[in-house]
């Protein structure tokens, strides 16, 4: 359990600290908040023309209201965290793949319905739009991280009975605890 | 009165009669009819023709206003107004359009030149002497070149007034001109640039076809739908004002000899709420030397929003020009969203064209966008809770597996 810990927190803070490099944030970031911002736009136009892509600005052309996809907005910390818990946790590569690969569908698909509902809620309601923008949406989001860091840990291989020691744990290469 | 009037009943001989200053020819009805004409052939003294001077480019001068208004119409010929100022100008360029090179001149060099030539004209006109008095029910009357006067002229819609002949028609009208609807002018052989009225009061014109250079001392009025072939001169006091699906030019002639100065122009790009905008235009093509380009190049802004640059210009920014090369506006700060259009002209000078860009040109919109509201996915507590979180299920994961 310590092991689990500790690694998480020393990935966790690897990876934020090479977030805030220029070569990732040039290489990654700030490509996949533009991708972000023109996906959403892309979306909003199936059924509203009435929107317009300014570098990571999205605006309504009807009214002006605009919303700022930043570092920050782009779901990549939630699912930083995610991956982080998941290379810590004991468990098999190919699970841990399967398993990132899902968390960033999961966390990215709701964020690009986040921008898609707050560009809107915006428009209609302010109130509105700050209540779901502090509340709701991060209540959604961390849910929607937990969701899949529970279910990801319930489909890893169980421990064999008797053996006192996982599948996971072998194919993760840890050593077994010597028997009391 | 140095005039008589021949009424010989002849069906087969017109008969002239000189007078001191004048003649005056009486046809027989058959013989009109076979030329397509009806009522009475009238000579007068010759007129002289006449020199517009700086009113020359000019279709449509006013002195306090230029209006118009309904259906659009078309005007091939400057369009000005002196002393008011530019912004007594409306309807350029919805619901009239002003055919390139033409431009509307506010107040500027050009329609304040244009003023005084109009007002030498008017005088000039005035001054002729030697009229043939003529009916002021204008129907029927088959006029050949020459100076006629009459008082509230009226052409109804019977029977047109006709101008026989090449040469120059000049009318002194010492009240109105009314021209109903449906009315008409006929040329025969008539150019309907060598035709000047001079109108005392308001020309009120609502006829289908009328010709000449119409000044007036209170104002030209179009109604809906009718045609001016020439000029509508207004004087200091009066102005000018089309209904709707009007017509108006076909006498004037941009300046002539003058080097074809361009204005190519290229906005500010977009900006958010609070940031300046301001636009930049390259004068190409003005004379060099002596025949640089001087003047001004006037930007003009319109918006938010404002499609057609119908609106009133939001903002005004003159510059004075220094030969062929690059200027820029003053800078402008929007207090909405939406899109600005800017129309960025060179007013020309004695050696060089005035342009005539209008709304819409290549880059000359700018966005003006909203504030953008930065909405970052999870607050930093949020972060550490959903880590603290994840942590404890791995915790409560990893015990129940017993490791």
């Amino acid at each position: 359990m310590a092991r689990f810990f500790i690694l998480f927190v020393v990935i966790l803070v690897t990876l934020f600290a090479a977030e805030l490099t220029a070569p990732v944030q040039s290489a990654l970031v700030v490509p996949w908040t533009q991708a972000l911002v023109r996906i959403s736009a892309g979306l909003i136009t199936f059924f509203d023309p009435l929107v317009a892509v300014f570098g990571n600005v999205l605006q309504s052309t009807t009214n002006g209201f605009a919303l700022s996809v930043r570092s920050g907005c782009n779901g990549v910390e939630a699912a930083m965290i995610l991956i982080a818990a998941m290379l810590a946790f004991p468990a098999p590569w190919k699970h841990r793949v399967i398993g990132i690969i899902a968390g960033l569908f999961a966390v990215q698909l709701l964020n690009i319905a986040r921008v898609i509902s707050l560009f809107y809620l915006g428009q209609w309601n302010m109130t509105v739009f700050d209540w779901a923008h502090s509340y709701l949406w991060p209540a959604l989001i961390m849910l929607d991280v937990l969701i899949v860091w529970m279910i990801w840990i319930r489909t890893l291989p169980r421990v064999a009975p008797g053996r006192g020691r996982s599948t996971a744990d072998a194919a993760a290469g840890l050593q077994q605890a010597p028997a009391r | 009165m140095n005039m008589q009037i021949a009424t010989s009943p002849c069906p087969h001989v017109s008969v002239a009669v000189k007078g001191v200053g004048s003649r005056l020819r009486r046809t027989c009805p058959r013989l009109l009819a076979s030329l397509g004409v009806a009522g009475f052939l009238l000579v007068s003294a010759s007129a002289q023709a006449q020199t517009l001077g700086a009113a020359q480019s000019f279709a449509i001068l006013g002195g306090t206003a230029v209006t118009a208004n309904g259906a659009p119409s078309s005007v091939n010929g400057d369009v000005g107004i002196a002393p008011a100022a530019g912004s007594a100008i409306t309807g350029f360029p919805v619901p009239a359009t002003v055919t390139p090179p033409f431009i509307n001149h506010g107040n500027d060099g050009f329609s304040i030149a244009a003023r005084a030539a109009t007002l030498t004209l008017y005088n000039s006109l005035v001054a002729l002497g030697g009229a043939t008095p003529i009916l002021p029910a204008l129907n029927g009357q088959t006029l050949v070149p020459g100076t006629y006067s009459t008082g509230a002229a009226l052409l109804t819609n019977g029977a047109p007034l006709v101008l026989n002949g090449a040469g120059t028609y000049i009318f002194q009208i010492s009240s109105s001109l009314t021209t109903n609807v449906g009315s008409s002018v006929t040329l025969i052989g008539a150019n309907p640039c060598n035709v000047f009225w001079q109108v005392t009061s308001l020309a009120t014109l609502n006829g289908t076809s009328f010709p000449g250079t119409v000044v007036a001392q209170s104002g030209v009025r179009l109604g809906t739908g009718a045609v001016l072939t020439g000029r509508a001169l207004a004087s200091a006091a009066g102005d000018v004002t089309l209904a709707g699906g009007n017509a108006v030019g076909g006498c004037s002639a941009a300046g002539v000899g003058l080097a074809a100065a361009a204005v190519s122009t290229v906005a500010s790009p977009s900006v958010a709420l609070g940031g300046s905008i301001s636009d930049t235009a390259t004068l190409t093509g003005g004379g060099i030397g002596a025949a640089a380009p001087t003047g001004t190049i006037t930007f003009t802004l319109f918006g938010p929003n404002d499609a057609t640059c119908a609106g009133a210009a939001i903002f005004t920014s003159t510059v004075p020009v220094n030969g062929n090369g690059t200027y820029i506006s003053t800078s402008f700060t929007p207090l909405a969203t939406g899109t600005y259009r800017w129309i960025a002209n060179y007013s020309g000078d004695a050696n060089n064209a005035a342009t005539a860009n209008i709304c819409n040109a290549a880059n000359e919109s700018v966005l003006v966008t909203a504030v953008a509201i930065p909405i970052p996915t999870l607050s930093e507590w949020a972060m550490i809770m959903l880590a603290g979180l994840m942590a404890f299920a791995g915790f409560a994961a990893l015990r129940r597996q017993g490791k």
